[in-house]
């Protein structure tokens, strides 16, 4: 129910439902009673929540439909959990959980939980021994069988004993000396375990790697820049600038386990405000990168964000999509990136179909051919201030969006916005940040794009900017999503109709999720340290 | 309705907590550095074309952050061709402390750093600007709230009021939230935090009212930033510089 308006929304009418045909190859999600075991990775059969996304398409878009738009006012808290040790960086809880086999597993730095779905009742803390490292936060773990695996700030890949938290052994993602540090949830492809590392704010290059399951080994690395000597290599002025050129893989990835592709984003180019000594194009930071799990081997790329000099990594969730393009079923890929700009992709090529701003951006002139969009250099850092659009928060950031095949509308959350840069060091080898933003307005909304044009289809301006969160879809059209300030909202996903609303401790701080068990249809958020659990009886 | 601020924007805070170093040290040791190593390595120990940067070396990086004071770096440079410096434990400690500290400098911070040449600006074309088409004669004066602002605020303040007066640290202008509830019931004051549901606003004694959205209500908000966020979208570069520079003329 619309309070009052706020903004003059573009409604969606149930005219613009539009049945989409399902992937040709898999079933449509079969009842939740279905047998299949628990745990089945990457898929939300059986009502669970399997991997970070939910499922490998990172659409956040569940099957469940016990919960509808006429009963979603019945919700009511079934339990909550707090959290009560972390390492720094305040107890925030920035991870999805995973629901499986009615236990609930999550993490902040350091710290991994697994509790009881039906009562929040503790199982297990597991407590790493940290050496250190930037906690910003951690997203959350995956799990494999009676395996559950987590990245610590300190640089280790930590396997548990899902039953007991006990460890079952560690493995080295990285060097803490050089400022690398683990926050990303790791994903579950085949026996590997994808690892993506962080860190920006030291000139080293990113990467992405495979440890196998059972053992921990590393089976391979993925540097995020080109081999010297190839094509891709010019992008950069010579050797020294591409191997400390940043490209860190801060977001969990999607698969198509049909193609055998692995999706994620990459970070921003380093230096990260002073583009002087890299003049290019800068492979492959902010880049979309498909590679072949099994060889760690780049098969397409695109990029969305050329020579970043303004921290926008284009690491945001690649969204898996089967859509129909000109009456014909294609399999894409859909990126809200950080820069303002929306791109839909031919994910079994790379080929660009949609490339187009939807949100606030100045610091383009133009599109390529290719669907780039052209750095204009006027945009870029200068001693005495640039206003530039989005501001360094980016138009979205690594809260993660939802895509819904019943309403065919991508859903992100927005942050129109600009700020001052600055250049602090313009010499010819800037080092580090060598610049930052200051200042700025932003205005938050709830947006819904149409996934073939990119454009505004309804949004929902919060009265207040402030806090982000990340957004849930279900088969029966609603979408949660946390507000600006401390409440979990439940929209319908059609139209942006408030339905219904509960107050938290504080804002959201991860991805809701929703699971069923016993039944009855769950829905959870973290506000801060604390867990909050719905259920509709 | 406009845009209502936040009173800090997402503003990034420094990642990795500094290793903490203590100027004396780093001092005596920039002096040991400029001796013995900046010939090679340069003044900011960044590396020229005969020896490599130090910022980006595993060695001192390790040091950094183990806070090794020189411990490993110093039998090292003892042994290693080219370098044969028989450094004291004090001495290396001091090398290490100032190493670490050039890392630091390059770190996300930005906050040690300043802006430059910001009154570098056309002041002519900022004081035309001013009284025509940035439309700032609609509320502001040189002569009344302006007047001294130049002296009142540094340039960078200055800059960051002309764009973004609703953001960053300093007195913000009140916004009005008025809520006319449909039993005819108003509650309105200076808006402290609002959402879909509730709106908390504050009254001039102090005390602090809050009020649900129910359907039916009206709100309304005064929001005093509402041309400067409309002149974001026209204002270019050269004439944030150039109002920048004009007013810091009002001394």
């Amino acid at each position: 129910m619309k309070r009052f308006c706020l903004t003059s929304l573009l409604l969606a009418s149930a005219s613009l439902l539009h049945a989409q045909t399902p992937a040709a190859t898999k079933p449509v999600h079969a009842a939740v009673k279905t047998a299949v075991p628990s745990g089945t990775i990457g898929t939300l059969d059986g009502g669970e929540w399997t991997t970070y996304n939910g499922d490998y398409t990172g659409r956040r878009y569940s099957p469940l439909t016990k919960l509808t738009p006429l009963n979603v006012k019945n919700l009511q808290l079934a339990w909550t959990y707090r959290i009560t040790t972390t390492t720094g960086g305040g107890k925030r809880i920035s991870s999805t959980p995973l629901s499986i086999n009615g236990v609930l597993y999550f993490t902040v730095p350091s710290h991994a939980w697994a509790v009881d779905a039906r009562t929040g009742k503790q199982l297990w803390q597991f407590d790493w021994p940290s050496k250190g490292g930037e906690v910003i936060g951690n997203r959350g773990a995956a799990v494999k069988g009676n395996t559950l695996y987590f990245e610590t700030e300190d640089d280790n890949l930590v396997a548990l004993d899902t039953k007991t938290g006990m460890e079952k052994w560690h493995s080295s993602i990285g060097n803490r000396d050089q400022f690398y540090f683990g926050s990303v949830a790791p994903v579950i492809v085949g026996n590997h375990v994808m690892v993506g590392m962080s860190g920006d704010d030291f000139d080293i290059p990113g990467y992405i790697e495979s440890h196998n399951a059972d053992t921990g080994k590393m089976e391979w690395r993925f540097y995020t820049h080109p081999d010297p000597g190839t094509p891709e290599a010019k992008t950069w002025p010579n050797d020294e600038a591409m191997m400390h050129g940043g490209g860190m893989t801060w977001v969990a990835g999607t698969y198509d386990p049909e193609l055998n592709l692995y999706y994620f984003g990459t970070g921003n180019a380093q230096p990260v405000i002073a583009g002087k000594s890299r003049p290019g194009d800068n492979l492959y930071t902010g880049t979309i990168c498909a590679l072949n799990p099994d060889t760690g081997k780049l098969v397409w790329y695109f990029q969305p964000n050329p020579h970043d000099t303004h921290d926008w990594d284009a690491v945001q969730t690649p969204v898996l999509i089967d859509g129909i393009i000109d009456g014909k079923p294609r399999k894409l890929l859909a990126q809200a990136s950080r820069n303002g700009w929306y791109f839909l992709i031919d994910r079994t090529n790379g080929k660009v179909l949609k490339s187009t701003p939807w949100s606030w951006q100045n610091w383009t002139s133009g599109v390529k051919e290719n669907g780039q969009p052209i750095v204009n250099p006027e945009k870029t850092a200068r001693p005495n201030g640039v206003i530039v659009m989005p501001a360094q928060g980016g138009a979205a950031n690594w809260f993660p969006p939802s895509y819904s095949p019943k309403t065919g509308l991508f859903y992100v959350l927005a942050s129109d916005s600009a700020s001052i840069y600055y250049l602090f060091d313009d010499s010819d080898k800037p080092e580090g940040w060598a610049g930052n933003d200051r200042f700025g307005m932003q205005k938050n909304y709830l947006r819904a794009l149409d996934y073939r044009t990119g454009k505004t289809r309804w949004e929902h301006l919060w009265p207040m900017s402030g806090a982000r969160s990340g957004i849930l879809t279900t088969a029966t059209n609603l979408l949660f999503t946390g507000d600006t300030t401390s409440n979990l909202v439940a929209f319908n996903a059609a139209n942006g109709t408030i339905l219904w609303h509960a107050g938290l401790g504080g804002p959201a701080t991860n991805g809701p999720i929703t699971f069923e068990l016993d039944g009855l249809q769950y829905v959870v958020i973290a506000a801060g340290d604390t867990m909050y659990s719905f259920v509709l009886r | 309705m406009g845009l209502l601020p936040l009173g800090l924007m997402l503003t990034a805070a420094a990642q990795f907590p500094r290793s903490i170093t203590e100027p004396a040290a780093v001092d005596r040791g920039s002096k040991i550095w400029a001796r013995d190593c900046a010939r090679c390595h340069g003044a900011d120990a960044k590396g020229t074309d005969t020896a490599p940067d130090m910022i980006r070396s595993t060695m001192v990086l390790h040091d950094r952050r183990e806070n090794l004071h020189g411990k490993e770096l110093a039998p090292f440079l003892k042994t290693s061709a080219p370098h044969h410096f028989n450094y004291s434990d004090k001495e290396a400690s001091d090398i290490s402390q100032f190493l670490s500290a050039q890392v630091n400098k390059i770190l996300r911070s930005g906050y040690n750093d300043k802006p430059q040449g910001l009154t570098s600006g056309d002041l002519e074309a900022g004081k035309a600007y001013f009284n025509g088409q940035g439309g700032c004669t609609k509320c502001h004066s040189v002569t009344g709230d302006l007047a001294g602002v130049g002296k009142r605020y540094s340039p960078a303040t200055l800059q960051q009021k002309i764009v973004f007066p609703q953001g960053g640290l300093g007195k913000k202008a009140p916004i009005e939230v008025t809520v006319k509830m449909p039993t005819g019931k108003t509650v309105s004051g200076t808006l402290v935090s609002m959402d879909d549901f509730t709106a908390t606003v504050k009254h001039q004694d102090g005390s602090v009212e809050s009020v649900n959205i129910v359907a039916g209500s009206k709100v309304s908000v005064k929001n005093p930033y509402a041309e400067h966020e409309a002149l974001v979208h026209r204002l270019t570069d050269a004439d944030m510089h150039n109002l920048t520079s004009y007013l810091d003329t009002l001394q």
